[in-house]
């Protein structure tokens, strides 16, 4: 109901007795301006019913039901008693009319006494009573207690709708707020504003709070987990050894410089140590192991553009062993355990399992089945035109031809067999009878090598390519032809090496105690450690200048070049014999008092040879190539040094003769990669790291040198994906299904 | 200031009236007593029974004219219920005393007492049902507004409420309001709380990464810096060692004493060992002149010419079995007088090979030796002095932890601790030498099992072990040996089991376990009953700790059996593919060391430990931990007996020492050959070594070289002597 009287619609309910009466509250009711709407019109809804009530009215049968019909229609309803009427006779307990209070008219005797209290009654509200003292007994709650701020309404809404209710009964007739509600109205405002700016406030401290943790947890989060894949990177960086990873050694220091700016003496030093070392070519079959996969024996072909591999579940793998490409894979045997040889070309292949010999060809079908082989096969060797095959079984060999049927042509039974190797003579084996190291020629029934064997309680053995056999002896390593007889190689390992391997000119031995190492036979001088990130070598196989070694999980492809001597420099090769040089950009000489000197436009380098060897010992050969030069010493030892864009020469290499023999001359190869050490007679190719200066020197270098097929692991842990991408980093693929 | 509820008979109008009236000339603590009656505070048009009962419900007092109109009268009666039920006072007064007048202007007239009563009895309440009432009519007004939580009670009203509910009679409808206005306040506590932990916690997350950040800052920096310190110290340590020690101090600083780089920088300065001057040489024969060779023992050495090379040639041999390259012509040469070292001079010091394969055992340096100086070993081979020609005499300790005990022509394969002090190493043939773990006395040798091939051996009481060692049938068998009485014989095992690792307890407790190599027998220590066969494949190492757990290398990961238990759990831990475990060294509370292939280059070590229910695998030696020793290889471990220190064997002839711990290592590199058999002495002082060459020492446990502050110490005698 409006609280302004003018706007009020009012309906008048009264017996035709009190007619009179009831126009005198119409009167008075369109003088406050209230419209009076007819009770004859049911349509009409009123904002207040007034129901005269008194004795005549209750006379009336029909009138109650009437003024309940259209106090039912009203908001408001308020009874008029119009002389002694009593209200429970208006009704049952619980009836509208009789609950409510009645306006009191029967002890007013006149007209305008009557009127007055109409226009009171008509201007009271009392549709907001309940909501008034319930207002007002807050406030009586408020003062009681002292004006504590507990009773305060805390809604701003509530607060308003307070000061709404204040207002409309400021003018009400019989309910005017006192001082203490009007008081309480006010200090709600007051506070429920407070608290809502305050709890304004606190949503804002409480989101921005919420919103700054996370914010700060992400961001720490971003800041840390660079922080610490830098830390990380730096302290896995000291904890690898160049030895044992070079290629990951070196990228994690260009890595750090790149990605991570960690540009220092240190990193940059690194990088060149890591360049110094050999690296692999290319790993293979880490995808595979990922997978519960596994590598055996791995065979490179003569081309060395295939490595052939036995692989879990009677699988032989083809692989590139260049660039880690798993070719084809092959079903050849029921079980994991099978020995097998390819021709050079790897076109046919020989594999002998529990079930016998078979051949395959180059597309992995099952050509012929061997007859009279004889059982458990441990070794074979298949010739050149896959005409003979040469079996071990236990301490005999036994040679099959393949184009004849029936049993062995040449079989013997020996107190050992070594190796079997189909060299660039035929079919060899190695074998021990009595106290005799034979070089056996199965296919002429003939011992190519017959040498006297030292004492020893473990032997091994292998054969080279052109016939040259080495043989260990309790650790010592002797070396025989069948020119030269059987002598001491000049090196010696452990007991029971896990693998040997023979290539023209040097011996691949793999020892748990050492690792893999290369020795040169002529000299026995050890020419360096390779596959260093693989741990228990026990399969090896040398082919063109590839080494396959294997620990019965995966491969790993090295190159021998870059340690190897050969008997001609390369071609296109700068050398110079003397002790001065000069290039477009740097000379360099020795002087008569052993000095050498080299300038470069600004700069200049003195060196003497004993301070840049910490020894005694004298300049022998020098080289000077674009903006680098070269020195060697009499001991055997070599500098490299390059011109920077700082005015400096800075050191990119130092090498010795493994032989330890002087240096006769040196230079580079026509891309500068590479040195060219003549000693001892042979030259030598070690990376030179001429122009590997700088952060592009550096990444350009790396990336020419990094091998192919790193398991996903290690290029997910260590390296940030750009970087993987940008330096050309390749995960390993797995090996295809067997066909 | 309340007001008091007058519940009377409508008949009784004039007694309310006159009480009314009466009680508005009194006070209560300085009010005036106001009164609600229907008559005066319920306007037209509302409701009788709502208003009623919200005027009851707010009274301080209900005052009751008793009268039989008023106990027949049902809204009388209910007053009186609804009074009852908001547990408001109530005062009863009988209406027809109340009419009474005053007998005697002295005597109050009825009327007067009842309002006196009433004042008194608003007085007697103290204030306290004005509270209760309001706090009766916040309820009511919460309850009716939908129980909504901006209505409930806050701040020092609540607490007064609280307060004196404990006391008070309330309506249930009070109670529940109390109780959520109470939850409320918590709410609101917890609320303002969270708040205040979310903005500690903001403001914590936006410091800590800041923190964070600058100490890894600081730590990336400082481990750039050691890095670049170490390359500086592994660049001058062989030329000039007291320049590596002053960098490495420099490096090292005062910093953490659990940093690997400055511990790694420190070790290695002191690679290189720093000469004392000798004023009397008479311990050492110096040749007239410097030789191109020489030769003892069964050794010659001799530099080949136009090569820095030097050939290592046995007695009876044509040609070198090896050579040692030193990278410089070598002044003087010189073997020790058993030829298994060989020392080469250069003006910058000494360079000591072994001559087995010509691998470099230690650099003698810090010194500057002119040309024509030479060199000597002492007779008993721990010292080298170099003598220049203008007199001065220079030494250095060649063997300054290890003392050799024996060399035998013994090749030893394994060791086994007896438990009172002794060791027992098992040689290749069979043969047992017992010696005292103090290395005080030679080895006592038990030669009576022949064998081809003896692999293994184990305690089986304090004088008897057994050994896994092949008959002369040449099938391997399980033997029980009686180091007192020498007597010997085979244990019956499976049939066809060719036994070729055993290991046993050290406490006796726990079984007796054997491998073949591919699989594990566990058997019942007393009867040799098998208690379980676990089929593993690639078994190369076993071990069983004080406990009785069983532990086997199998393939690339670490196994362990539980006491009781018969089948195994595998630890987590990383797998490296292709090391294999050649030794395990079990501490008795959960820990073991792993150590075979790539040990310790290639990550072949693994320190495993039983934590928090799992079993973990983390590294054990590391890679950068072992300066200058190329090994890759260990099959030799040992823990001391309190657990805090690991002995590994090399197979360079290194002997590594890791704390129980695992965090760092140290290792001493004087002896050649492959280390087979390693021992801790009863007081953890040293080791005893046996080696694949027959070799038995003893090496003195340095627990300087795994502490910083030791380190430093060491490396600053060093930068304080002279010998230039």
């Amino acid at each position: 109901m409006s609280s302004d009287p003018t706007t009020r619609r009012v309906i008048i309910a009264s017996c035709d007795a009190d007619a009179p009466l009831a126009r005198e509250a119409s009167e008075a009711a369109l003088q406050l301006g209230c419209s009076v709407v007819s009770p004859d019109d049911p349509m009409q809804e009123a904002d207040l019913c007034l129901i005269l009530m008194s004795q005549n009215a209750l006379a009336d049968k029909d009138f109650l039901s009437r003024a309940r019909t259209l106090a039912a229609s009203a908001a408001a309803l308020i009874p008029a008693r119009m002389d002694g009427v009593a209200p429970e006779l208006a009704g049952a307990p619980g009836d509208r009319i009789r609950e409510v209070n009645w306006a009191d008219f029967s002890s007013l005797e006149t007209a305008e006494e009557r009127s007055k209290r109409w226009r009171a009654v008509l201007s009271s509200n009392v549709d907001l009573y309940d909501a008034f003292y319930a207002l007002d007994a807050r406030a009586s709650c408020w003062d009681d207690a002292g004006r504590d701020k507990g009773h305060l309404l805390v809604d701003p809404a509530q607060a308003r709708e307070a000061q709404e209710l204040l207002l409309s009964m400021r003018d009400d007739p019989f309910n005017v707020p006192d001082a203490t509600m009007e008081a309480f109205v006010a200090e709600s405002s007051r506070h429920a504003r407070r608290l809502q700016r305050r709890r304004w406030f606190q949503y804002l401290r409480v989101g921005a709070a919420v919103v700054a943790v996370g914010a700060a947890i992400y961001a720490g989060n971003a800041l840390i987990s660079r922080q610490i894949e830098a830390t990380r990177s730096l302290l896995q960086e000291l904890a690898l050894s160049e030895k044992d990873d070079p290629a990951l050694f070196t990228l994690k220091a260009l890595c750090n410089a790149d990605v991570y700016g960690a540009q220092t003496d240190a990193t940059a030093r690194d990088t060149l140590t890591g360049l110094s070392e050999n690296w692999d070519v290319a790993r293979l079959g880490w995808a595979d192991l990922q997978e519960g996969g596994w590598q055996g024996e791995a065979i490179l072909t003569n081309d060395a553009n295939t490595c052939l591999v036995r692989g879990a579940g009677g699988t032989l793998q083809r692989w590139n062993p260049q660039t880690a490409e798993p070719l084809s894979t092959w079903q050849v045997s029921n079980g994991d355990s099978f020995v097998f040889d390819a021709t050079e070309d790897g076109a046919v292949v020989a594999v002998a399992d529990g079930d016998g010999v078979a051949l395959y060809d180059k597309t992995g079908a099952r050509t012929a089945t061997i007859e009279g082989a004889p059982a458990s096969v441990s070794a074979l060797a298949l010739s050149e035109d896959a005409s003979q095959l040469l079996c071990q079984s236990g301490d005999a060999i036994a040679l099959l031809e393949l184009d004849e049927e029936g049993g062995p042509s040449f079989s013997s039974q020996f107190d050992e067999v070594l190796a079997l190797r189909r060299t660039e003579r035929g079919l060899r084996a190695l074998v021990v009878a009595g106290d005799r190291l034979q070089l056996i020629d199965p296919t002429s029934d003939s011992s190519v090598l017959d040498a006297a064997l030292p004492e020893a309680q473990m032997l091994s053995g292998a054969i080279g390519p052109q016939d040259a056999v080495v043989v260990c002896a309790d650790g010592a390593l002797l070396v025989g032809t069948p020119e030269t007889g059987l002598d001491n190689l000049g090196a010696t390992t452990y007991d029971l090496p896990r693998a040997l391997a023979l290539g023209d000119e040097v011996l691949v031995v793999a020892t748990e105690q050492a690792g893999v190492q290369v020795v040169d036979l002529s000299s026995g001088a050890p020419l360096g450690t390779i596959a260093t990130s693989m741990v228990g070598t026990c399969y090896l196989d040398v082919s063109n200048e590839l080494v396959a070694s294997g620990n019965g999980w995966t491969t790993t492809i090295c190159s021998l070049e870059p340690i190897t001597p050969r008997d001609e420099p390369p071609a296109g090769a700068h050398v110079c014999t003397d002790l001065s040089d000069t290039s477009d950009l740097v000379s360099v000489s020795v002087s008569a008092g052993g000095d050498l000197t080299a300038t470069c436009e600004e700069g200049a380098c003195s060196l003497d040879a004993s301070g840049v060897m910490g020894e005694p010992t004298s300049f022998s050969a020098v080289a000077a190539a674009e903006g680098s030069f070269a020195a060697g010493t009499e001991s055997g030892q070599v500098v490299a040094y390059t011109f920077t864009s700082a005015g400096t020469f800075v050191q990119t290499r130092a090498w010795e003769s493994p032989t330890g023999e002087p240096i006769t001359a040196l230079g580079w190869t026509d891309d500068l990669q590479r040195l060219v050490v003549e000693s001892g007679g042979r030259w030598w190719t070690p990376y030179s790291n001429s122009l590997a200066l700088g952060i592009d020197g550096i990444r350009d270098t790396v990336r020419a040198r990094v091998p192919a097929g790193w398991d996903e692991e290690t290029l997910s842990f260590y390296f940030p994906e750009d970087f993987v991408a940008s330096m050309g980093l390749t995960a390993s693929v797995p090996a295809p299904q067997a066909k | 200031m309340g007001y008091v509820f007058i519940s009377y008979s409508r008949k009784q109008s004039a007694i309310a009236d006159r009480l009314e009236a009466a009680l508005s000339s009194r006070s209560v603590a300085r009010e005036p007593v106001s009164v609600w009656r229907d008559v005066n505070d319920l306007r037209a048009g509302e409701s009788w029974d709502a208003r009623i009962v919200a005027a009851i419900r707010g009274a301080s007092l209900v005052v009751v004219l008793q009268s039989s109109d008023w106990r027949a009268s049902q809204p009388c009666q209910k007053e009186l219920a609804q009074a009852r039920h908001y547990r408001r006072p109530i005062l009863e007064l009988d209406a027809a005393a109340l009419s009474r007048e005053s007998m005697d202007a002295a005597s109050p007239d009825g009327i007067t007492r009842g309002a006196d009563d009433i004042a008194a009895q608003l007085r007697r309440l103290a204030g306290s049902s004005e509270v209760t009432a309001n706090l009766e009519v916040r309820a009511a007004a919460w309850a009716e507004g939908g129980r909504r939580g901006r209505d409930l009670m806050r701040g020092r009203a609540l607490s007064r409420m609280l307060k004196l509910a404990r006391s008070a009679d309330l309506s249930d409808s009070a109670r529940l309001y109390l109780r959520q206005s109470t939850r409320g306040r918590r709410l609101r506590l917890l609320m303002g709380a969270l708040a205040i932990v979310a903005v500690i916690v903001g403001e914590v997350a936006l410091r800590v990464p800041a923190e964070l950040q600058r100490q890894l800052e600081e730590q990336a920096v400082d481990s750039l810096r050691l890095a670049d310190a170490t390359s500086e110290v592994a660049a001058v340590v062989r030329t000039d060692p007291k320049r590596a020690r002053e960098l490495a101090l420099s490096a090292a600083g005062d910093g953490d004493a659990r940093n690997y780089a400055a511990l790694l920088a420190c070790q290695l300065a002191l690679t290189t060992r720093l000469p004392q001057e000798l004023s009397d040489s008479a311990d050492f024969a110096f040749p007239d002149e410097p030789r191109p060779e020489d030769a003892a023992g069964d050794m010659a050495a001799r530099a080949v010419p136009g090569s820095t090379r030097i050939g290592l040639t046995r007695r009876g041999q044509a040609s070198p079995h090896a050579y040692a390259n030193p990278g410089f012509i070598a002044v003087d040469l010189a073997l020790s007088p058993d030829g298994r070292r060989l020392a080469a001079l250069s003006e910058q010091g000494v360079i000591v090979y072994e001559t087995d394969r010509g691998q470099e055992l230690m650099v003698l340096g810090g010194a500057t030796l002119p040309m024509g100086s030479t060199l000597s070993w002492s007779a008993d081979g721990t010292r080298v002095a170099a003598h220049a020609p203008e007199g001065r005499t220079l030494v250095w300790d060649a063997m300054l932890e290890t003392s050799v005990i024996a060399d035998t022509d013994l090749w030893f394969m394994d060791v086994a601790e007896l438990g009172d002090g002794r060791a027992a190493f098992l040689s290749r043939d069979g043969t047992v030498a017992v010696i005292d773990a103090s290395g005080e006395k030679p080895p006592e040798i038990v030669d009576v099992l022949s064998s081809t091939q003896a692999t293994s051996i184990a305690r089986a009481s304090e004088n008897a072990v057994y050994v896994a060692a092949l008959d002369e049938s040449g099938d391997s068998r399980l033997w029980h040996l009686d180091l007192g009485t020498g007597e010997s014989f085979t244990m019956s095992l499976e049939d066809g089991y060719q036994p070729l690792y055993v290991a046993a307890s050290p406490s006796g407790v726990g079984p007796v376990a054997v491998s073949d190599g591919s699989t594990l027998l566990l058997l019942d220590e007393t009867s040799l009953q098998s208690l379980a066969t676990i089929e593993t494949g690639g078994i190369l190492a076993i071990e069983v700790d004080e406990e009785g757990r069983t532990f086997a290398g199998a393939g690339t990961t670490l196994i362990c059996v539980e006491p009781g238990e018969t089948s195994p759990i595998t630890p987590q831990g990383g797998v490296v593919p292709g090391a294999q475990a050649r030794s395990l060294a079990a501490t008795g509370d959960g820990t073991v060391l792993a150590v075979g292939y790539g040990t310790p280059r290639g990550g072949g070590s693994r320190l495993v430990r039983y934590e928090e229910g799992v079993w973990r695998a983390s590294s054990g030696l590391y890679p950068y931990s072992i300066p200058l020793s190329g090994a890759c290889s260990a099959r030799a471990s040992a823990v001391s007996s309190d657990g805090s220190l690991f002995a590994v064997g090399l197979s360079d002839g290194t002997v590594a020492f890791l704390d129980g711990a695992g965090y760092s290592s140290y290792a001493s590199h004087e002896l050649s050959g492959e280390i087979r058999g390693i021992v801790f002495a009863p007081d953890g002082r040293s080791v005893v070594v046996a080696t694949r060459d027959g070799l038995i020492a003893r090496v003195a446990v340095n627990e300087e070289g795994l502490s910083l502050p030791s380190l430093r110490d060491a490396l600053q005698a060093g930068v304080g002597g002279s010998t230039e």
